[in-house]
């Protein structure tokens, strides 16, 4: 017990510390605690400029971001039992990846840049009530996995149909862009447009914490413990399209962050599905913030996109966990 | 009055009717033993009583209370299920597991979770992964699973399928302990010796149907057992009571 509470502690640490290390780094090293201080006492400075119109917003989307996936990625993988699960397994990213291609499609973006996140989260919100229409009564993981894989593929098909169409090929790279995923020029609107959805999401995947745990036995046992499935899958699936949706509207793409990210928690956490949730979170805001340091830092002609950097850190990761599953099965 | 009642239960499941009318109580401090042949509705009763499925037709009383008119989390708290299936998807260790127990409740109650430990032996295995278990000791533990609920009645589906004589003997010890302690205990048996022995009264169940209902010898006849099971069986006097072990096929 005393070994669970100490890793909260260092995740912590270790996230304000990569936090105050994200401001400070870039292209203008940037003194960070004496700018706090200059904002503080209303000082103006290109430092304090650069820090809340560039650093801030971006340190506190990768924080906000990371901690949806790796929250969402937790949750996914002890609802539906699979460690292979990832929080766009049920159609939420694809949902919310073909929102915000269609704003760029129809050049909502070009008039009103934040049509692009709403145009995200109304996706991931569609596809959500979809997927409720698909799956039924949603009292069965199945049913849910095989209509978020039909949703996927449909979201998918249409987003290639949407660049294929585009007469414009500026518009059709700027998509192909924007789906790598990246934190680069974001705002304090885009976090502020974030933030309720993900707050929201976060209390909803949190809320079933205990259920998770239950259904470790299966679903028969965990709703003979009083759990009721469809109740929990609701919540569990509005979280994810809430927080996942807002982070995919916001900054694109990001892979393997949600997938990978449970596994490293895991073992600290003792494998109960409900514990491993806040120290995801945790950690993969902490990933976030490195991963984005990372594209900041590392020498290249342009800046490396977020979601590249991810998954190929993510794959390796992805690779051990096959290896280690083959193991486990023979 | 019966702690659970079932009254008029039916159910079909697709075209086929795997529960027809069936009606009986389960007094507090008993073993009560379901005893039938594969496919004949045991499990599927279990189910609805656990609130698992819905009967089409009739209703279940918990102490004369009508199940509808009681939550699904309250009836979590009163009846524990141990399902025939013996699944745990993580690596977690029984400790955690038997802890799992305590999810209709509000808290985790440290105190239940060892006393369940304490009850079937498990104590020594409680910090060791349940995959490392032997099967004898899995069973053990989700059977701790169960009694850390604390409920008033528990229902068990096939405790001692796939266990060796010693694990049967002493799941069922358990059983019947738990029983004498004022709960009330249903659990479904293809061990027919092991009905004989342990349970108090037996409900034999056949194509969906109580054929039989009342204490072992009056269930386990040799015309039951051809009728139901298609089997000759071999009776003996042990102590007070006697055995029964099926001996071949009619």
């Amino acid at each position: 017990m005393k070994n669970r509470g100490l890793i909260y502690v260092l995740l912590l640490a270790a996230l304000a510390a990569g936090f105050l290390f994200s401001l400070g780094v870039g292209a203008l090293p940037l003194p960070v605690m004496r700018t706090f201080g200059e904002i503080f006492h209303g000082r103006s400075s290109e430092f304090s400029v650069v820090l809340l119109e560039i650093r801030l917003p971006r340190a506190l989307l990768a924080v906000m971001v990371g901690a949806s996936l790796g929250l969402a990625g937790a949750c996914m993988q002890g609802f539906l039992r699979n460690p292979l699960a990832e929080p766009g397994l049920l159609g939420v990213n694809g949902g919310a990846v073909l929102g915000a291609v269609l704003c760029f499609y129809t050049g909502l973006y070009a008039r009103f840049p934040l049509a692009l996140p709403l145009g995200g989260l109304a996706g991931s919100l569609l596809s959500v009530a979809v997927l409720f229409l698909l799956a039924g009564s949603l009292n069965g993981t199945l049913a849910l996995i095989l209509a978020g894989v039909a949703l996927n593929a449909l979201a998918y098909a249409l987003t290639a149909l949407f660049l294929n169409l585009s007469s414009n090929p500026y518009a059709a790279l700027e998509i192909v862009f924007w789906q790598m995923g990246s934190l680069a020029d974001r705002s304090l609107k885009h976090v502020a447009l974030a933030a309720p959805f993900m707050i929201a999401g976060w209390a909803l995947l949190v809320w079933d914490r205990r259920s998770l745990n239950a259904l470790t036995l299966g679903e028969e046992t965990a709703q003979s413990l009083g759990v009721s499935l469809g109740r929990t899958s609701l919540r569990l699936v509005l979280g994810t399209a809430l927080c996942v949706g807002a982070s995919v509207s916001i900054c694109g793409s990001i892979g393997f962050l949600g997938l990978v990210v449970p596994h490293l928690c895991r073992p600290f956490t003792g494998h109960e599905p409900g514990r491993v949730l806040v120290p995801s979170a945790l950690a993969g805001a902490m990933l976030l913030l490195l991963a984005d340091i990372a594209v900041r830092v590392i020498p290249s002609g342009t800046e490396l996109k977020l979601g590249v950097v991810t998954s190929l850190v993510g794959v390796p990761f992805f690779l051990a966990l096959i290896f280690k599953t083959r193991r486990e099965l023979s | 009055m019966s702690l659970l009642e079932a009254r008029g239960l039916s159910i079909s499941l697709g075209a086929r009717k795997v529960l027809d009318n069936v009606s009986f109580g389960l007094p507090a401090g008993e073993v009560t033993g379901l005893v039938g042949p594969n496919g004949a509705g045991k499990s599927t009763l279990l189910k609805i009583l656990a609130r698992l499925l819905r009967p089409s037709e009739g209703e279940i009383l918990l102490e004369g209370v009508p199940s509808e008119n009681i939550s699904q989390r309250v009836w979590a708290r009163e009846t524990a299920y141990l399902a025939q299936e013996r699944v745990v998807h993580w690596p977690l260790t029984a400790r955690a597991i038997v802890a799992l127990g305590r999810t209709p409740h509000a808290g985790k109650d440290e105190a239940i979770v060892d006393e369940a430990l304490k009850m079937t032996g498990t104590a020594a295995l409680a910090h060791r992964p349940f995959r490392e278990l032997a099967g004898g000791e899995k069973a053990l533990v989700l059977l701790a699973r169960c009694l850390a609920v604390d409920a008033r009645v528990l229902l068990a589906d096939e405790p001692v399928s796939a266990l060796d004589p010693a694990h049967e003997l002493q799941a069922m010890e358990i059983l019947r302990s738990t029983a004498r302690r004022g709960r009330g205990v249903l659990v479904v048996l293809h061990n027919l010796a092991l009905a004989a022995r342990f349970c108090d009264r037996l409900f034999l169940l056949d194509q969906g149907k109580i054929t039989a209902g009342g204490r072992p010898e009056e269930v386990l006849t040799p015309e039951n057992l051809r009728r139901s099971y298609g089997v000759e069986a071999v009776y003996g006097p042990k102590g007070a009571g006697f055995y029964v072990l099926p001996w071949q096929r009619i």
